[in-house]
């Protein structure tokens, strides 16, 4: 329970510094700083928990936003859901990974806003004009996330990667062309 | 109930945030104020040229007179409002005010400037409203060519531009035009300036209408005040219910005054 009031009160700060952030950067600009606590919550918390914060936050972003009610609460459910299940078959251990993972997801997102948009209000929210901010946006986010990241897994208490018995497969320079895992040192 | 909750602490927020913007900012202005200065000097004098030979052709004509009695017909109440967020998610272009219900404002009063239409409230908690920008993709407002009276719907892109859409094949729409709303979709009242035309698409032999691209009047990136007109269209208060309008709670008063 701690866990997840924890959480929800960074996802609740990240909203409100996004929306001043917001006035002074260009809004594609910005990272969108929820959507990144959501990911980072997938990357560290369980199931039940996770998937409460990614509501409750979704569902603040919808009051605070122009959105149709419910879309962003979903949206980020299925994004929390998405993570958990990349991590388990990707791997997302270490930023690199994370960072593309991310940039994709936001892409995915972006278009799930669309869809939604317009199959209930017949507004479509992307257009040609919107890909390159799409992609800017992208990138933003991908260079965010590892700092929300360490945040996240700091606060829900998780052990950081290198703690974590998962393979991270890594180049040993004393003996060139060979692999070693950290699990086996 | 988070409106309320948000809306307080965003201030308190963006309070250091836009003063280290605006030191900035200020900084960099005081480089080229001197030729800025000199710039604007020149236009003073031209405007002040031209407002004369207007006011005297006016005056010449007789129209001066009507033109204010009609423009005090218009005249609707404002209340000034300070931006104190933009939408949280980047895909969506919204503004949250820092005056509600308290303040006798309503979901779908609409929001300008000086310098023109902002938006439309769309939310409102009783110290806080949420106002779509008429750049939101979702924003559509009729408007028509202030020089020819040419008319379209324009189009909020989620992009700085708006689109002019639904022009009639063949009416006169070109660059410099400035767009202004009609009054024609109940929404806002007419005559407030949405933008200006900066191109206008090549029209196919076959095409029936014709698109041109507008550059929004108001800067919506340095919104820092705006006024909410305590004013709803008839549209919106069919969409809105009446029960809920300025007009009728301010009735329902002056008729309940006498009895206590």
């Amino acid at each position: 329970m701690k866990q997840v009031l924890r959480l929800l009160g960074f996802g609740a700060a990240a909203l409100i510094f996004q929306g001043v952030l917001a006035g002074v950067l260009p809004p594609r600009m910005c990272p969108d700083l929820t959507f990144l606590v959501v990911v980072a919550t997938g990357l560290c918390a369980p199931l039940t928990s996770g998937l409460l914060v990614a509501t409750a936050l979704g569902y603040a972003t919808d009051l605070l936003s122009n959105s149709l009610l419910g879309t962003h609460a979903l949206l980020f459910a299925i994004a929390y859901a998405a993570t958990r299940r990349g991590d388990r078959k990707l791997n997302l251990r270490g930023n690199l990974p994370r960072a593309i993972f991310v940039a994709f997801l936001t892409v995915a997102y972006a278009l799930g806003l669309s869809g939604l948009g317009w199959a209930f209000g017949r507004t479509a929210l992307l257009s040609l004009a919107l890909v390159p901010s799409l992609l800017l946006h992208a990138a933003m986010n991908a260079l965010a996330i590892p700092f929300v990241s360490s945040a996240v897994v700091h606060l829900a208490g998780a052990a950081p990667d290198e703690e974590i018995g998962r393979r991270l497969l890594r180049f040993d320079p004393r003996r060139p062309g060979a692999w070693r895992s950290d699990s086996l040192r | 109930m988070i409106l309320e909750i948000v809306v307080p602490l965003q201030k308190v927020v963006a309070t250091p945030v836009h003063l280290l913007r605006d030191g900035w900012s200020h900084y960099l202005a005081l480089l080229h104020v001197r030729e800025e200065n000199d710039q604007l000097r020149g236009k003073i004098a031209a405007l002040r040229e031209t407002n004369l030979q207007l006011r005297e052709a006016l005056v010449a004509s007789g129209r001066l007179q009507r033109i204010v009695a009609m423009r005090e017909g218009f005249e609707t109440p404002m209340l000034p409002s300070e931006v104190v967020g933009q939408d949280v998610s980047p895909w969506f272009r919204s503004l949250l005010l820092d005056r509600g219900r308290a303040h006798a404002v309503r979901a779908g009063m609409p929001v300008i400037t000086d310098q023109g239409v902002v938006g439309l409230v769309t939310a409102t908690s009783e110290h806080a409203a949420k106002t779509m920008l008429l750049l939101d993709r979702q924003s559509a407002i009729d408007g028509i060519v202030q020089r020819s009276r040419a008319r379209g719907i324009v189009h909020g892109t989620g992009t700085d531009r708006l689109d002019f859409e639904f022009v009639i094949r063949g009416a006169d729409v070109r660059p410099g035009d400035v767009v202004i709303t009609s009054g024609l979709g109940g929404v806002y009242p007419k005559g407030l300036r949405i933008g200006e035309v900066i191109g206008v698409s090549e029209v196919g032999e076959v095409d029936l209408l014709q698109t041109a691209t507008l550059k929004a009047a108001v800067d919506v990136g340095r919104l820092e005040q705006v006024f909410v007109m305590l004013w709803r269209g008839p549209t919106m208060d069919l969409l809105y219910g009446s029960q809920d309008s300025p007009s009728a709670r301010s009735d329902a008063g002056e008729r309940e005054a006498p009895a206590s």
